[in-house]
């Protein structure tokens, strides 16, 4: 269906360049220390119409994830596999000077259905040096168990997200660009398959007098019987503001490019993102990218490393072991190779991080390593 | 209360707002057609290659707990 719409549009494109099409692929593999394996392919088409940034596109997204991760580990859970499907189709033309589009998508795994459609549109500001760009995006998941029909057991999320943006060439040889979103989450945001441990003051003493320390090895030993299932606030309104800013250095051939965002949400958790990238040409043919990345930020009002109680029956109301909810901070650095031939442009990126987690009860750092590359083809 | 509001913007994020307005202030500046050769090169592109890049977000996602901040629109050649 996606296909055929595309050959629809693109049959309705009278101002279309000499080359509009591009046949994409792309993949990756993710592996961590923490026992995760995430194996991405993805296939995507595109349809420039003419100059103006109108295109229409659909893209196929493949995950195939197996973890015995902390989370899995914790919950005395085995390792599991799960395969995850997503489709993407989107669609913009210039009118005037806006450029409004619409997308949708879709995505599916054993546990988890997700579909979003969304709406935007990019006004030029007085010439082509200013930029202004509006889009809302809706996303409506639906949460179940493995194992267990969606009609036996499900929850739902629904995500509005609002993103203002102005670009700004600054002059010849730099652009500024600034976007604000804000992104209001109202549903279940816990994991189904979480359970937070909890520990009295009787187990804490133990453990002290044993000389252990509370991690992902000991932890049984000294907690409470009862697991609580993790429960997280319902509604979460979530505020960011990044900027982005490049920078061509002439006597170099190459731009220099710096993205800083700062988030902030009223679950408390608040955030910083620095990348910065030096993209340089090699020779006509090749481009080499070194970039890294540093992300820090701070722990949600209601994340505790250990929940302790008075009462054996006592359960705080909010709970989580969600890393994502604590505090730590990441480093990334990586490095892409870029081949540019007339009908066929290739890429191979590798990139590692580090994460270091200052108050996580089951790990306390992690190694990823991430490898992609694609291939893009103009007819 | 275990749900907090937002505080009041620190320093250093009412210096990113500055500079945002700064930036938005100086759209009373233009470039020429034939001037943008350079904002027209592919390193110059604030949205460069967005299938590779939407891979690469997706599993920065997973990584994260900051969400947003990605859109835009615009630059490079001034071509939306």
């Amino acid at each position: 269906m996606l296909c055929s719409c595309l050959c629809v549009c693109a049959a309705s494109s009278g101002a279309a360049d000499d080359r509009p099409w591009t046949i994409s692929s792309d993949s990756s593999v993710y592996s961590d220390t923490d026992n995760v394996l995430v194996v991405t392919s993805q296939l995507g088409v595109a349809r420039k119409f003419g100059e103006g940034g109108g295109q229409v596109s659909a893209t196929g997204v493949v995950d195939v994830v197996s973890a015995a991760s902390v989370d899995v580990v914790a919950a005395a859970s085995k390792r599991f596999s799960e395969v995850r499907s997503e489709a993407n189709f989107a669609i913009s033309h210039e009118v005037g000077s806006f450029l409004p589009s619409l997308n949708y998508r879709y995505s599916i795994e054993p546990d988890y259905r997700s579909q979003g459609v969304g709406a935007g549109v990019q006004k030029r500001l007085g010439g082509a040096d200013t930029v202004l760009g509006l889009n809302y995006q809706l996303t409506l998941d639906t949460i179940g168990r493995s194992g267990t029909p969606f009609s036996v057991f499900s929850r739902a999320l629904a995500t509005h997200s609002a993103e203002l943006g102005l670009t700004q060439n600054l002059s010849t040889r730099m652009v500024l660009r600034g976007v604000y979103t804000l992104t209001v989450q109202e549903g279940y945001m816990a994991k189904v398959y979480r359970f937070v441990p909890l520990f009295d003051a009787s187990g804490l003493a133990r453990a002290k007098s044993d000389g252990a320390k509370l991690d992902l090895d000991t932890f049984n030993e000294y907690r409470l019987a009862a697991r609580s299932p993790e429960q997280v606030p319902d509604s979460r309104v979530r505020h960011a503001l990044a900027l982005r800013g490049l920078y061509y250095l002439e006597g170099l051939e190459a731009s220099l490019r710096v993205d800083y965002r700062f988030y902030i949400d009223n679950w408390a958790v608040t955030a910083n993102t620095l990348e910065l990238s030096f993209y340089k040409t090699l020779s006509e043919l090749f481009m080499l990218d070194l970039f890294t990345r540093g992300y820090q930020q701070s722990a949600a009002s209601f994340y505790k490393s250990q929940y302790v109680v008075n009462q054996p029956n006592e359960v705080p109301h909010y709970r989580t072991v969600d890393r994502k909810l604590s505090p730590y901070d990441m480093v990334s650095v990586g490095a892409r190779i870029e081949l540019h031939t007339d009908p066929i442009t290739a890429y191979f990126e590798l990139s590692g991080m580090y994460t270091a987690f200052t108050d996580y009860l089951f790990i306390d750092h992690e190694i990823a390593l991430v490898g992609q590359g694609g291939i893009a083809w103009t007819p | 209360m275990l749900l907090r509001m937002p505080r009041a913007p620190s320093a250093p994020l009412r210096y990113l707002i500055g500079l945002v307005l700064a930036s938005a202030l100086a759209g009373c500046a233009t470039t020429q057609p034939w001037e943008r050769e350079t904002l027209a090169k592919p390193c110059m592109s604030p949205d460069p290659a967005p299938f590779r890049q939407a891979l690469k977000h997706h599993y920065l996602s997973t990584r994260e707990g900051a969400v947003g901040g990605l859109g835009g629109g615009g630059g490079g050649c001034g071509c939306n």
